[in-house]
């Protein structure tokens, strides 16, 4: 429990950018999928400063995690043999280039559909790949409970689920008419589905190999038992977003998909919690 | 000297954490950084006799801590910065603060629990052999502050030679993940074979 | 060279790092004579400050007085070191304690300057006055006391927060101003030290090494018993007894630990922990000695030529043919008519029978055989029979007066020190009287006195007691001790310097508030120290003592470091604001009397510091110089080996024991005679012969509502309740009560659960240590931590403070602290 809550930082800011990766993964797919309207596509990208403000306030978050964040360039020293240092490097990248899109795109620079379609598949593989390096940076030999592909699935999950909801909300904000955004409906909530049951079965999986692992100095039980609240949290608001998601017909559509997007975000950020609960090393 | 390394004798050591606060005094650290961490060892059960007797099998030991230098360092592999170093002379791991980012990868890492980040300082702070002493022909503040004298320092080999004993006592994680430059005397009860039964019942102290 | 003290003039200008203790207004104590000794110092302040050493000692009550070295920078002590001087196996090391004291020094909670209340007694509530107006309030009042109620009505407590040997000089200002009301006894061995002078002679204590053996010893026996010592946590320290131990223990003996805890002796051990209810230890001795006698396995050659008592053929013409001697309690002949078989032990004090066979066949087999006891077994209701019950194992084997061998008494202490302490009293016909009141009363029962007044009973101690029983053996004594007569009014001022025993560790807190709430009983009561203690609530004026380190300061070694040493050094800094050193205060409320003069003798804290040292160095020619100790800061000697009354068993005849018998009296006349003669309350017993006595709220005094027993015990976390303020050792040695899960689970009481512990006295709210380290039907805590309630209010103790749950019952003989140990309670998930 107290491994919970001494890396809240830490859990915000995965929540934050697994979420914005996977919302410009999802604005991708819309792009891919829709045909916005010239007003629509001006509306759209003011409104994207929100999937910029999800990457952007979890590097904040993250560098509130930090003791000194002064001396961050020295992060270049270890580019390519440690994996943290590859994550720093990566979700720089992908926060720029996020950056830069946004500002190209308000600036009426995107003109076309493959120049949208381009400049958008580049930042969303590139926020795919950030959260595959923020996974494989917990990918620590010392910690078994982390080091498994349970640990990049889970942010996968949330990038899925969390990214869904709120490039479906959105879009659901600008392209008013329920009938023509069908195709949209029905990958988001495709996507919604999966990236729900792959976060749900790798959050489980997480935590039962904490629940079952043995440590001499972390009391397992106490701590599965503590962190269960959040596990259960985790589970319900994962299975609420979704239903959400399905509920978000009709006149309350924005609405209901803005609480997807709320009740999606709780269901990461638990399911982080959960993981970092279930710090427990080979040693002490 | 070639590596450092600690001696810890864990058949005189009470758990008495003055190691723990000598250093902490020395080095004037905050109340939450302690370079040197004492656990809290214990296990056994009990069981009821006639007339209402009990007995036991219950035991206890400490272990000392600080950091073991090892040769594998699990802090230097995962440190992003370069912060987390060996040095090359004596092989006593440091923290270079001029690089240091405080990311606490060190932290999660190290099995040993031996580096923390001092927020109030601004980075990752250790163990670091009380080096300056060392260049002055002096012993680490730990163990010349041991009232039992349970801890000696110097080049690891010489310790081996000087000592016998193991790298590890439960529930140290496997010497072979990173090799520890430490040589302990295991007490009895370490040497129990239920001793794997153990737990840490401090672990808000460490 | 290093220079042990500094220049005030080069304080002054200093201005340092911590800026918050701002050198204020020099409330300076020696300028003078130190300085003119060693004229290359006074010009410190045109030099830039350097890194200096200053040693010091650490002045709490362990027996350690490790040695300091403070390293000073800028005149601010930035860190410490300790003993470093010689072999390493000779160093007083600081423990855990001694190494936080920079913390205790620079504490931002210090006491600042003198204070006065201004709400109800216990509440802290204060506000800051002037010295001047201290002063003047304390010379008042202490004229008022005198003449209104006599010299009798004052009392000095029992406080031991700080030992120097400049630092404890109340009774010197008393004694200039006609004396005060004496207190024999102490809250460290209350009731061992009373009774064992009735087993082993007058003149027995716990502080000489005459009836106990030194710690090596132990390393020459094959086996050492220990009951409830644990010197790991009561003796810490590289020259202190956990040392000497360590040491001992490395040279083989089985050492068996029979304590209701697994204490920290235990550390790294197996199959020496032999777990039994708190309280008991007399029913498991009773146990072992049927077995040795019903194998024949006792030494009777020894118990008849030695002892008094053992059986018929040693009993005293006042008690033969009674079944009264030892053997006959054990057997079943006598007292309570129940053989003392191992079956009957095992249901008291949970050791099974077996056990209790195997260690007496131990015993047998040993060829000596090491008894010692810690002090803990006599802070219990039963102390004053329990305490005598652990020699008997010594004794009946006849392990005693050779090498491997001990009394059963705690370990020995050094006699003495190499200098003494500012006297309270001067050889002088001109000077400092003699304490001229006749009255006396125990340590412990001030608070009984406060409350009764005029109508509080008087009170002899031991020696007192022996002396009126062996009447005709010695006149000079039994007429003193005819004469000593009760206080008049009872305690009327309370003197309380250095010590938190008004209340914190006091039985019965809440008692104590009730008591002195009425400010009519006791009408002013004085405290000095460094922190707002809970002792420090009550006070009318509250005074801020400078440190040790603020001051040069002379110690020598501890009552239990088992080596001769002195350490002269300080001051590292200033004292903080208004802060000043209790001899400044002291000579100037002499002063208000026009007895200034008579108090100091013309001197300085740091001339009497010269003086004593010369003193002491004029008769032993091994102490180096005035100008050599300053120098050097530390001399130490080893002493050697003792062994507990070895001339006594060499030749008993030329070296008889000092009881009314020349022999060690098993059966106690004088012991017969009080039980007689001695108004006991409920439950209360004293017995000629170290019976098992279950005690009041002792084995057998549980109920539904308070069904568990309870003790406290002294944690590495603090000496007593020194170090209490400082939140580091807390944090690092978390305050915990422990409990067996036996007796957790059906309370579904988890590890670090908040629990309610509650007892007829009071209730307090802690943490709970669930764990196998405790006996089941035993809970507990260690001692020492600050009282922290509402006493307006629910006085539910949240700082986890002992006494909120021990009763206020003097112990029948020594009328002492025994109920520290003895708690019947209750605990529930909070």
């Amino acid at each position: 429990m107290e491994s919970a809550m001494s890396d809240m930082a830490l859990a915000l800011f995965t929540t934050f950018s697994a979420i914005g990766a996977g919302a410009f993964l999802m604005l991708f797919v819309a792009f891919l999928v829709h045909d916005f309207s010239d007003d629509q596509l001006k509306k759209l990208d003011k409104y994207t400063v929100v999937l910029v403000l999800f990457p952007v306030v979890g590097l904040i978050c993250s560098f509130m995690h930090l003791a000194n964040a002064a001396n961050a360039m020295n992060v270049i020293n270890t580019i390519g043999t440690t994996p943290l240092a590859n994550e720093i490097l990566v979700f720089g990248i992908f926060l720029a280039v996020a950056v830069i899109y946004w500002v190209l795109a308000i600036a009426g620079m995107l003109k076309g559909r493959t120049a949208r379609l381009a400049c958008s598949a580049i930042v969303a593989a590139l926020g795919v790949l950030a959260v595959v390096f923020m996974g494989l940076a917990y990918a620590i030999p010392t910690i078994p409970t982390w080091d498994s592909p349970w640990t990049t699935l889970q942010l996968l999950g949330a990038m899925l689920l969390g990214g869904s909801a709120l490039t479906w909300w959105v879009c659901s904000l600008v392209e008013k008419d329920e009938g023509a955004a069908q195709k949209m409906a029905s990958v988001s909530r495709l996507v919604l589905i999966v990236g729900a049951a792959v976060l749900l079965i790798a959050t489980v999986a997480l935590f039962a190999t904490g629940a079952s692992a043995t440590s001499g100095i972390v009391n397992v039980a106490q701590n599965a038992s503590e962190l269960t609240p959040m596990l259960v949290a985790s589970i319900a608001f994962t299975v609420i977003a979704v239903v959400c998601g399905f509920l978000g017909k009709g006149d309350k559509r924005t609405a209901w998909l803005c609480g997807a997007v709320v009740i999606a975000w709780f269901a990461v950020f638990f399911a982080r919690l959960c993981f970092y609960g279930m710090q427990i090393t080979i040693g002490l | 000297m070639a590596q450092f390394g600690f001696y810890y004798d864990n058949t005189r050591c009470t758990g008495c954490k003055t190691c723990v606060m000598a250093c902490k005094d020395y080095y004037d650290s905050s109340i939450p950084v302690a370079y040197r961490k004492v656990f809290d060892v214990e296990g056994g059960t009990w069981k009821e006799e006639e007339n209402g007797a009990y007995s036991t099998d219950a035991f206890m030991y400490h272990i000392s801590l600080a950091c073991n230098h090892c040769d594998d360092p699990a802090c230097v592999k995962m440190c992003p910065t370069t912060a987390m170093h060996k040095d090359a002379a004596d092989g006593i791991v440091k923290v270079d603060v001029n690089k240091c980012i405080g990311c606490g990868y060190c932290v999660m890492a190290c099995p040993y629990d031996a580096p923390k980040v001092d927020r109030e300082r601004g980075h990752a702070v250790k163990c670091e052999a009380c080096w300056e002493r060392l260049e002055a022909g002096e012993l680490p503040v730990c163990v010349s502050s041991c009232p039992l004298r349970a801890l000696d320092a110097g080049d690891i080999d010489e310790l081996k030679q000087k000592y016998q004993g193991t790298q590890q006592i439960h529930p140290m994680p496997d010497a072979s993940i990173t090799e520890p430059n430490i040589v302990i005397k295991p007490s009895a009860a370490a040497e129990l074979a239920y001793a794997n039964t153990a737990t840490v019942t401090n672990p808000k102290e460490v | 060279m290093e220079f042990p003290s500094m220049s005030r003039r080069s304080f002054v200008k200093t201005t340092g790092a911590l800026s918050a203790l701002a050198v204020a207004g020099a409330t300076a104590t020696a300028a003078g004579s130190l300085i003119e000794a060693t004229p290359a110092l006074a010009d410190e302040a045109t030099s830039p400050e350097t890194d200096r050493f200053v040693w010091s000692q650490c002045n709490v009550n362990c027996g350690g007085r490790c040695i300091f070295k403070w390293h000073v920078r800028d005149g601010k002590i930035d860190y410490m070191l300790t003993d470093d001087i010689g072999n390493a196996d000779f160093q007083a090391r600081a423990c855990l304690r001694g190494r936080t004291m920079r913390q205790w020094v620079n504490h931002p909670d210090r006491l600042q300057y003198p204070m006065k209340r201004t709400g109800p007694r216990g509440t802290g509530k204060y506000e800051r006055i002037s010295w001047d107006e201290a002063v003047q309030t304390i010379a008042d009042k202490l004229k008022y006391t005198i003449e209104k109620y006599g010299n009798d009505s004052i009392y000095i407590n029992y406080a031991t927060g700080m030992y120097s040997a400049t630092g404890r000089t109340t009774e010197r200002l008393m004694n200039c101003l006609g004396g005060y009301l004496p207190m024999y006894g102490d809250y460290s061995t209350g009731m061992h030290q009373y009774v064992m002078p009735f087993m082993y002679g007058v003149g027995t204590s716990p502080y000489e090494n005459i009836s106990a053996s030194s710690v090596d010893q132990a390393g020459k026996a094959d086996l050492v018993i220990m009951f409830g010592n644990s010197p790991a946590e009561t003796r810490m320290g590289g020259a202190n007894v956990v040392w000497d131990y360590a040491r001992a223990f490395e040279e083989g003996p089985e050492v068996i630990q029979i304590d209701y805890r697994m204490n920290e002796d235990c550390s790294g051990t197996v199959d020496e922990w032999l777990p039994i209810r708190t309280g008991t230890d007399a029913a498991l001795v009773a146990g072992v000695a049927h077995e040795l006698i019903k194998n024949d396995w006792v030494d009777l050659d020894f118990l008849h030529r030695y002892c008094q008592g053992y059986d018929e053929e040693t009993m005293p013409a006042s008690a033969k043919g009674q079944n009264k001697s030892y053997y006959d309690y054990i057997m079943g002949a006598g007292y309570d008519h129940i053989e003392k078989t191992p079956e009957w032990a095992a249901e008291i004090t949970l050791v099974p029978a077996a056990k209790i066979r195997e260690l007496a066949k131990k015993i047998h087999e040993a060829t000596n055989t090491f008894v010692v006891q810690g002090w803990g077994l006599q802070r219990h209701s039963n102390g004053e029979s329990a305490t005598r019950a652990v020699c008997m194992l010594a004794l009946l084997t006849g392990n005693l007066g050779r090498e491997g061998t001990n009394s059963g008494m705690r370990e020995a202490e050094p006699p003495g020190a190499p200098v003494g302490s500012i006297p309270s009293s001067d050889k002088d016909p001109n000077g400092v009287p003699m304490n001229m009141v006749k009255a006396k009363i125990s340590c412990y029962s001030w608070l009984k006195c406060v409350a009764e007044g005029s109508n509080f009973q008087k009170e002899l101690d031991a020696a007192d007691e022996l002396a009126l029983f062996m009447g005709a053996q010695d006149p000079e004594a039994a007429a003193a001790a005819a004469a000593i007569e009760a206080p008049k009014n009872g305690i009327k001022f309370l003197w309380n310097y250095a010590g938190n025993c008004i209340s914190n560790q006091h039985g019965d807190v809440n008692l104590v508030y009730e008591t002195l709430s009425d400010e009519g009983k006791c009408e002013f009561i004085v405290v000095v120290d460094t922190f707002m203690t809970d002792s420090a609530k009550y006070a009318d004026i509250l005074l801020p003592d400078a440190m040790r380190a603020e001051q040069l300061n002379m110690s020598t070694n501890g009552y239990s470091e088992y080596y001769w040493g002195v350490t002269v050094g300080g001051p590292a800094q200033e004292p903080p604001f208004e802060c000043r050193p209790i001899y400044d205060v002291f000579a100037d409320i002499a002063d208000k009397f026009g007895k200034k003069d008579l108090f100091t003798a013309g001197k300085t804290q740091d001339e009497w510091i010269k003086q004593l040292y010369e003193a002491g160095a004029a008769v032993d020619p091994l102490l180096p110089s005035w100008d050599q100790i300053l120098a050097q800061g530390v001399y130490k000697r080893e002493l050697p080996t003792a062994i507990a009354f070895q001339k006594n068993i060499a030749d008993p005849v030329a070296n008889p024991w000092k009881t009314p018998s020349g022999k060690i009296e098993i059966y106690s006349e004088a012991l017969d005679h009080l039980a007689a003669t001695r108004t006991l309350s409920e439950g209360q017993v004293i017995a000629p012969i170290p019976l098992f006595d279950p005690g009041v709220e002792g084995f057998g005094a549980v109920t539904e509502e308070f069904p568990l027993y309870m003790s406290g015990w002294h944690d590495k976390a603090r000496t007593h309740s020194s170090f209490g303020a400082l939140e580091v050792l807390r944090e690092y040695n978390r305050h915990r009560l422990w409990i067996n899960p036996v007796d957790a689970n059906p309370r579904g009481i988890k590890d670090g659960d908040k629990v309610r512990v509650t007892s007829p006295a009071g209730t307090v709210v802690i943490e709970a240590h669930v764990t196998s380290k405790i006996v089941p039907s035993v809970i507990a805590m260690p001692q020492g931590f600050w009282h922290e309630a509402n006493m307006q209010g629910d006085k539910v103790d949240t700082g986890g403070c002992i006494n909120t749950l021990t009763t206020y019952v003097p112990s029948p003989l020594a009328h002492g602290n025994g109920p520290s140990n003895s708690i019947i309670a209750q605990v529930k998930k909070a």
